[in-house]
């Protein structure tokens, strides 16, 4: 037994050893064959060939999740309980919403803002006037600080450039005696200007404690992220509302202008931020690449002055700004002493694509701007290639580049007003983290002051976006009927308006506001319908109840529409289908006009015949949901109650509401001759038309709303949308709408 | 005896007798030989599926044969990361310059084994599975480089994802012993699991210079903005995503003071949303953070994007799902603008022959007020246009453009000579339109300047009986075309009609000498989402001694090939791109009962 045993370890350890040669034999000479890679000695030294080779055999997983998880159970401690432990420790310069902003402060009446009352004896540069009046004037504004969220000094702390005439002094004992300062705590100070030759610090030469910055020319190492605000430098003579439109008429094609690339602008000869204007001259072909530079400026520029002073003075001296501004592709923005110049603002307004050369410059509104859309973002240690990086960039891009550039100076930039809302906003979107709006929101039209996230984080509930999501508009409108005359017999026009509409197929419901004195009619008293049929009582019964935005608005079309109005089923439907096609705009029937009356110089309001229009009455017209919500909320208690007194000029207010957002007219469809005449001869008893001052007031209302948007939204359009064979020399029976041309 | 008979009924016979574990002992040991033995025959006569194997074998061998390098006590140790680090301070753009295909190149260390100077490894798993997965993606990408000279970006192929496995100090020295480490410039590095017990720090504790980090769990006070890249920690068994930026779409942010309400906070979140959401969190998921593989290559194209910012992916190209991209639209002209009537439209006659038709033609358009020039694409390489003196006088410039090949697509070029955005292209026979519907057209264009405006409308239809579309030209409530005959539209439409067109379509349309205007439409309809605007009410527009009602388009086999046409682009578009309307456009007083002489297109619909 025991020699059989020896026998047979013998054998099979005999037979191990053969099949370890073999294996061993057929590997070795195989790993000499290779495929010809000398790798075993590249392996111990790091030739440029050195290369990493993939490993497929058994390899551990990084991390073993058993222990991780036992781990946290006896060791876990929340982020917010380390903060706890060591506050103090993020604070100042490494302040984030979490640890230096009071977020109990917002919770009670969500996102209000108070303005310290303006101390005697206190001079305010226009400039920071303009922040505070906008902020005033705006939806945010509360003069009760017990409610505010955020609170906004009323010392300029715009400029503080030691050296410039509009230097505040002793403002760190001014604002330590402030009584609401807590520290800074949910303060926001505006700058724009800091530090001072030579070196052009940051620092603002008081103690801000934790309140946020929003500063111009902010660098990223100081930049605060999701706690500070970069916004743009702007001129004391900036828009304080209104502001001017971008300077791009046409999209030619190509897209190329007369010069590729301009730049004309002081160089400072020494010192911070001379290194990259002293060098443009590298690049300047005086062609298609002009760029340009002076060294008079200052008081001793002679003194500096170098070799190529005398000539780039001379060549500066030949261009003018503004034609290389409109004509060129590209607008070089070279920082300047500071990081941010004025030429950033120019060139956006004038669709003159910016290239960015400030290395370290956190952009204005970086957190919510994809500035890539708008800008090409050079490196300023890259100068020398910054003409072959613009050429390459191909003409799609160019186009979509300069319509960005558009979109962003008139969505965030062209006035003060809406620097500052914008401002607000982001912060208010950090307030209300799970109601904040997304990047497309921000950076795609109408832009984020109109796209409210309150009302849905959902980019499908908004008019805008059914093209870039891929889906159609809705299906179905919820008729509201605006009723201010009681119910007196079965004939009424309002009945016959009530059964019409809900007979269209796309009705989904009717909605009776009821704004009577008169206290609500029996339910069996409205006709009965296929539709459901709900009556509510205005609230107030003020004229602006019809624009509330009512959860029991089942659709996202709502067909607007006054008691007197007469409409057959046919326009209803027709009306509807060519709303479906401009969904973020009002598609009505009955159109009026304005117009510059320049003997009066004021705006003029006409409701004759004439060959354009640019309001559609919303007494009979559809539009978006949202367009309740954003009326409702976008303007000022002030200006609602003003339409409210006058029980006049809400649908003025919403023409200029919608046209504003969507810098469009609005869409006048085709309409039946008796409606029009009932509407033109102002026949019907209850109508408010009938009053002769009513006329008047609209056209006040014109120029009070021009003043308060700082601009005249309106546009005109010179076309009616029509059946397709409305008129047509053919069969009656061939016309799906024929309804309407009958008389 | 006894004994042994009864295993010899059980057991082979050739096993001896023995105590019954070392009989299994036995049989195992034996069974492994002899399968051993046969798998070296299949080797030995089997020699091809040797070759194939190979590279396996060799890659197996080599995690264990990385160089082993001895790191000194006194080796340096780099300096704790620089919060300060942005691209513009830390990192050295010149390494990666100019590139015509804006795209960095990386290179990835080859693999080496360290070991303290008692021969103690730096790391307890030494490159992970992970690790290994993630610079194998890398090397397989077009990022790849192994010439560490043309390199822009550098990865060790040190493993540091999970920091608690590593020797800090160590892996440190380490890191600073490459070859290229120069202070971490341009070294991007990987981690997943950083700081442990106690602190819990967000950020890898490894000292590491100016490397670029790539790390889960970053706190804002420990991520550099616009430096660092922030990934999701990888786990195959968990499908819980950390999203690194902030997603609105795709995830609800609640700050920890408001736990309390998270609740209130998610019910308020309508339900159309939470699909919304989930759909997006799915894609973004299943798009970047799924593999290493994702996450590897993820993160070299945030860099990328950093680095060539003006080639940037956009937003969309980040965050759209594939379904959404084919549904959905990105106009090229999306700005609303209502360009000024000044400059005012080119009109483009393409024409063959026919030099009478033409000329009452150019006489006509020459009316409208807002005709700034004329250009005529003379189509026939045969005979030469007219002399000079022959063509109509008229007001503004006309030019002749003589073309090389007799093509449709001619009509559509995007000729120097048009220098205003507006192009009306008409054919040398549509003499009918007034002076008034032509104005009309082009206010109405101003007002829609991405869409195509025309005169005669069209309608596709679905034909339920052959199962296929169907070109409809009767008199129909909808209308889903213009023809190009008579339409205005933006140049930047014949710019891609001839650069950007799908396809074989161009081709097609050359060679059938037919549907060029089909094939505008189904352009301009798929980059815009927008259906095209009719003008003015339908009439005829060629001469009235014609028979045909307008176009070539009575003629029975023209249709059946137009209809074909509508096939054949849908299926090369990959959907239908044509929107019907029921709308067209009218002046404001059309057919109103008002003086003639007070509207501004008094002559419209006439004949």
């Amino acid at each position: 037994m025991q020699a059989k045993k020896r026998y047979l370890i013998l054998f099979s350890t005999g037979a191990c050893l053969i099949l370890l040669f073999c294996l061993g034999g057929i590997q070795v000479p195989l790993s000499r064959r290779g495929p010809g890679r000398p790798h075993d000695r590249r392996l111990s030294g790091y030739g440029p060939g050195a290369r990493w080779r993939h490993l497929s055999g058994y390899l551990q997983p990084f991390s073993s999740w058993e222990q991780d998880r036992s781990d946290d159970l006896t060791e876990h401690i929340s982020p917010r309980q380390k903060r706890d432990a060591n506050s103090g420790l993020y604070t100042g310069k490494r302040c984030r919403m979490e640890s230096c902003f009071d977020f109990s402060l917002c919770e009670r009446n969500g996102f209000k803002v108070y303005v310290y009352p303006q101390q005697k004896g206190e001079k305010l540069s226009e400039s920071y006037q303009n922040i505070l009046s906008s902020i005033e004037g705006s939806r945010f504004y509360t003069s009760d600080p017990g409610q505010a969220c955020l609170f906004v000094l009323s010392l300029d702390t715009l400029d503080r450039d030691q050296l410039s005439p509009q230097y505040v002094h002793n403002l760190k004992a001014k604002i330590q005696n402030l009584p609401l300062w807590n520290g800074g705590k949910n303060h926001i100070i505006f700058n724009l200007y800091s530090g001072t030759w030579p070196d052009y610090t940051e620092d603002l030469g008081f103690d801000i404690g934790l309140a946020m910055l929003a500063k111009a020319s902010i660098s990223t190492e100081n930049f605060r992220p999701d706690f500070d605000v970069s916004i743009p430098l702007f001129s004391k003579d900036h828009p304080r509302t209104g502001g001017e439109k971008g300077y791009l008429k046409y999209n030619t094609i190509p897209p190329y202008r007369k010069y590729m690339l301009v730049f004309k602008g002081k160089r400072y000869l020494t010192g911070i931020g001379s290194d990259t204007r002293n060098a443009l001259y590298h690049i300047h072909n005086s062609e298609d690449v002009v760029l340009l530079t002076t060294c008079k400026h200052g008081k001793d520029w002679q003194k500096h002055k170098d070799a190529r002073c005398d000539k780039d003075n001379a060549e500066y001296d030949k261009y003018d700004y503004r034609e290389m501004l409109y004509n060129s592709t590209f607008c070089l923005v070279p920082r300047g002493r500071r990081l941010g110049s004025f030429r950033f603002l120019e060139a956006l307004q004038a669709a003159c694509v910016p290239v960015m050369l400030s290395n370290g410059w956190e952009l204005p509104f970086s957190e919510i701007i994809d500035w890539n859309r708008a800008a090409v973002i050079g490196d300023e240690r890259l100068l020398l290639q910054i003409p072959s990086t613009v050429r390459s960039i191909h003409q799609d891009k160019i186009l979509s580049l300069r319509q960005q550039t558009q979109l962003l100076w008139e969505a965030y930039f062209n006035s003060v007003e809406k620097i500052v809302l914008t401002t607000l906003e982001i912060i208010q979107d950090r307030v209300l983290l799970h109601t904040s709006r997304s990047n497309l929101m921000w950076n795609s039209l109408p832009g984020g002051l109109f796209t409210l996230p309150q009302y849905s984080t959902s980019l499908r509930d908004f008019p805008f976006y059914y093209a870039k999501l891929g889906i159609k508009p809705p299906s179905k409108f919820t008729a509201i009927i605006h009723v201010v005359t009681p119910l007196v017999s079965q004939s009424q026009p309002v009945m016959k308006l009530l059964v019409a509409v809900a007979k269209s197929q796309y009705c989904a419901q009717v909605i009776v506001l009821w704004n009577c004195e008169k206290p609500l009619p029996a339910k069996h008293r409205w006709p009965a319908t296929s539709v459901p049929v709900t009556v509510i009582e205005g609230e107030s019964k003020v004229i602006s109840s019809r624009f509330l935005p009512y959860n029991t608005i089942p659709t996202d079309a709502v067909f607007s529409l006054d008691e007197d109005t007469v409409l057959s089923t046919t326009e209803v439907d027709f009306a509807f289908t060519v709303w479906q096609s401009f969904p973020d705009r009002i598609v009505g029937y009955p159109a009026r006009s304005h117009f510059w009356d320049s003997n009066k110089e004021r705006w003029g309001y006409t409701s004759k015949w004439t060959n354009d229009y640019s309001m559609v009455l919303t007494g009979a017209a559809i539009y978006h949901k949202y367009y309740h919500y954003l009326y409702t909320t976008y303007f000022p208690a002030s200006l609602k109650i003003m339409v409210d007194q006058m029980s006049n000029c809400e649908d003025i207010l919403m023409n200029f509401l919608v046209s504003l957002v969507t810098k469009l007219p609005p869409i006048k469809v085709t309409q039946k001759k008796q409606y029009k005449e009932t509407m033109m001869g102002q026949s019907s008893r209850a109508s408010r038309w009938a009053d002769p001052d009513h006329f008047a007031q609209r056209q006040t209302c014109m120029n009070k709303f021009a003043n308060w948007f700082g601009t005249m939204p309106l546009i005109h359009s010179q076309m009616r949308l029509d059946p397709v064979l409305f008129k047509d020399q053919v069969s009656i029976l061939r016309k799906k709408y024929r309804e309407i041309e009958r008389l | 005896m006894y004994t042994s008979g009864k295993y010899s009924s059980r057991g082979p016979a050739l096993i001896p007798r023995m105590k019954t574990k070392h009989r299994i002992y036995y049989i195992t040991l034996f069974s492994v030989v002899l399968l051993g033995l046969i798998a070296t025959g299949m080797f030995q006569f089997w020699p091809h599926s040797i070759e194939s194997t190979a590279d396996w074998t060799l890659d197996k061998r080599s995690v264990h044969d990385a160089p082993l390098i001895r790191l000194p006590v006194s080796s340096p140790i780099p300096e704790r990361g620089d919060l300060s680090c942005r691209m513009h301070t830390c990192f050295d753009v010149y390494r990666c310059g100019y590139n015509p295909k804006n795209r960095i190149k990386v290179y990835i260390y080859p693999l080496q084994r360290f070991v303290d100077e008692l021969g103690v490894p730096i790391s307890s798993t030494g490159l992970s599975r992970e690790y290994n997965d993630l610079l194998s993606a890398i090397s397989d990408s077009d990022f790849y480089t192994d010439d560490v000279t043309r390199a822009c970006l550098f990865i060790p192929s040190i493993d540091v994802l999970n920091q608690n496995s590593l020797r800090i100090r160590e892996t440190a020295q380490a890191l600073a012993m490459l070859p290229r480490w120069d202070k971490g410039m341009n070294h991007l590095l990987f981690n997943m699991l950083p700081g442990g017990p106690p602190d819990y720090n967000t950020a890898l504790d490894v000292p590491r210079d100016r490397a670029l980090l790539a790390g889960g769990g970053f706190s804002t006070w420990t991520y550099r903005q616009g430096y660092d890249v922030s990934i999701p920690v990888y786990s195959p068994l968990s499908a819980d995503v950390d999203l690194p930026e902030r997603q609105p779409g795709a995830s609800v942010v609640i700050p920890e003071e408001k736990l309390s309400e998270m609740y209130t906070i998610l019910k308020s979140i309508p339900h159309r949303q939470v699909e919304e959401m989930q759909r997006q969190a799915r894609w973004f998921w299943e798009a970047y953070f799924s593999s290493m593989k994702a996450i590897g290559l993820t993160t070299l194209q945030i860099i990328n994007d950093r680095i060539y910012p003006y080639a940037a992916r956009t937003y969309e190209q980040w965050n759209n799902p594939p379904v959404v991209k084919w549904s959905s639209v990105n106009s090229p002209l999306f700005l609303p603008l209502i360009p000024p009537r000044a400059p005012g439209f080119t009109a483009v006659v393409l024409t063959y022959d026919r030099v009478e038709s033409l000329f009452r033609v150019i006489t006509e358009i020459s009316k409208v007020p807002s005709l700034a020039k004329l250009l005529v694409v003379w189509n026939n390489q045969n005979k030469s246009p007219p002399e000079e003196t022959l063509w109509p006088k008229i007001s503004v410039p006309l030019k002749v453009v003589r073309t090389k090949e007799n093509k449709l697509s001619n009509r559509f070029f995007p000729y120097d000579e048009i220098e205003t955005e507006a192009v009306l292209a008409i054919d040398d026979d549509i003499i009918m339109l007034t002076s008034d519907e032509l104005q009309f057209g082009y206010e109405v264009w101003r007002e829609f300047p991405d869409r195509l405006v025309g005169y005669p409308g069209r309608l596709h239809l679905w034909d339920h009986e052959m199962g296929k579309w169907k070109y409809e030209s009767e008199w129909t409530n909808e209308v889903s075309m213009v023809l190009t005959g008579a339409a205005f539209y933006h140049k930047y439409f014949n710019y891609l009609y001839t650069y950007k067109m799908p396809g074989d379509i161009k081709n097609w349309v050359d060679a059938h000498m037919n549907c060029e205007d089909i094939a505008m439409n189904f352009l301009v309809a798929n980059i815009t989402g927008k259906a095209p605007i009719k003008v003015t009410p339908r009439k005829k527009f060629k001469c009235p001694e014609c028979t045909a009602i307008d176009g070539l388009s009575l003629d029975q086999t023209h249709m059946v090939e137009r209809s074909e046409c509508i096939n054949k682009f849908a299926s090369v578009f990959g959907t239908m791109p044509l929107k019907v309307v029921e709308h067209r456009a009218d002046p404001v007083l059309y057919k109103d009962d008002f003086p003639e002489k007070l509207k501004s297109f008094p002559n419209i619909g006439s004949l």
